[in-house]
């Protein structure tokens, strides 16, 4: 009776830890992990410094800056067609792909500023966040990207005092537009009584998510 | 046999002991880099100003546009029926249950495009999903839909209206007081625009 009733018992025991250990394995993910979470990413967002400015990239390449690197996200047709001096080509379909990310360990390791730029700088903002969010913190963003530095002025002192690279700045007196929305027939008979709720409501809740 | 059963159940309570430490790391719907870089080659998250209004005017109640710049700006001016949710609040509770909220678009918009993107970059990565930027943002949105500007006599037909749709949007957002009005009488416009009839209509 002993040795009919634990050999089963052995064996069904380890197929059962067999299934587990497989499932363990095979639950591990191969992909790369995210070295930030969400809210240290957003955390980290306020820290100035990240945005790189056109006239000093055209400076820096021009007269030679030690210590950075311009890497131009766009496609090789793209870039063949121009770009900025000593710029490397990392496509962004390619920018988790091996070579990039060697490419990109080698840079933290050598310390070197990383400035990334697409056609705009919205474009290259995703790549830059992605790159963030995976521990690339040596990783910069060139304002205005390839369409401002390919076609407008590069010359600091030939520049209007809210440059077009400045893409965050209002361009317009939003009060005075406020006002001519406000005005409307349409926005005082249905959108008017939403629009004053829901801020009412949102201040209440920044307050409370702020703590 | 006593012996070999307390064998088997110390591994069967190791087992599940570390079956509780998976059950942790396991995120909840965070997504992969892999998978967001898919969605930025993609480029499927922009919206452009046209659509948007077009949707507004139209009264497309699947639109929730999202204001992500300081909420003392939002005061100022913002979008008709948007919710003002700062980038640095996207992870918190309030952000959460209007992400959740069904059978929504959010579409996010700041001053420019560069604030909504990086709003949108960790907004995907938290596993929300039908996430949209407004494509030049207000700036651009003042530009076309407000106060758009005449084309030239030379542009083609597809260009004039649009010009004429964005005028109507101008006149839908302001009530018609917008500064477009002064700038080109009326009368001009409907000239241009018969015209432009009657070339094709010969054409035909």
């Amino acid at each position: 009776m002993k040795d009919n009733g634990t050999k089963p018992l052995v064996i069904t025991v380890l197929i059962f830890v067999g299934v587990l250990v497989i499932g363990l394995i095979s639950t591990q993910k191969s992909g790369l992990e995210w070295k930030k979470t969400s809210q240290e990413t957003l955390d980290g967002l306020n820290d100035a410094g990240y945005q790189v400015l056109p006239e000093d990239v055209a400076y820096y390449t021009e007269f030679g800056e030690p210590g950075y690197v311009y890497v131009d996200l766009r496609n090789p047709y793209e870039f063949t067609k121009g770009n900025i001096p000593t710029s490397v080509n990392i496509p962004q379909t390619d920018l988790l792909a091996e070579p990039a990310l060697e490419f990109f360990n080698k840079a933290a390791k050598d310390s070197l500023h990383v400035v990334l730029y697409h056609s705009t700088e919205a474009d290259a903002t995703g790549p830059w966040l992605l790159l963030k969010q995976l521990g690339y913190d040596n990783v910069e963003v060139m304002m205005g990207g390839w369409k401002y530095y390919a076609n407008e002025s590069l010359d600091p002192y030939d520049m209007p005092e809210v440059p077009k690279y400045m893409v965050e700045e209002p361009a317009y007196d939003f009060a005075s537009i406020m006002q001519l929305m406000e005005s409307s027939p349409a926005a005082a008979s249905q959108d008017m009584p939403e629009m004053v709720i829901p801020q009412r409501k949102k201040k209440k809740n920044v307050v409370e998510g702020g703590c | 046999m006593n012996k070999s059963y307390l064998f088997l159940a110390a591994i069967a309570i190791l087992l599940g002991l570390g079956l509780l430490v998976l059950e942790a790391n396991e995120p909840s719907d965070e997504r992969t880099p892999e998978s967001i870089l898919v969605e930025l080659n993609e480029d499927t998250r922009y919206i452009t100003t046209d659509e948007l209004a077009q949707r507004i005017i139209e009264g497309d109640p699947s639109v929730q546009l999202v204001d992500v710049r300081d909420p003392y700006d939002f005061m100022d001016f913002g979008l008709p029926g948007a919710e003002s949710i700062p980038t640095s609040d996207i992870c918190t509770e309030v952000a959460v249950e209007l992400f959740d909220t069904p059978g929504k678009d959010f579409i996010f918009y700041s001053n420019g495009d560069v604030e909504a993107n990086k709003a949108w970059m960790i907004a995907a990565r938290e596993g929300h999903e039908r996430l949209y930027v407004l494509r030049g943002g207000l700036n651009r949105w003042i530009e076309t839909i407000i106060k758009p500007s005449r084309p030239a006599d030379t542009e083609p037909q597809e260009v004039f209206d649009l010009y004429q749709l964005r005028l109507g949007a101008s006149e839908y957002f302001t009530g018609g007081s917008a500064n477009v009005a002064s700038e080109i009488p009326a009368e001009e416009i409907q000239f241009t625009r018969k015209k432009k009839k009657n070339v094709v209509e010969g054409g035909c």
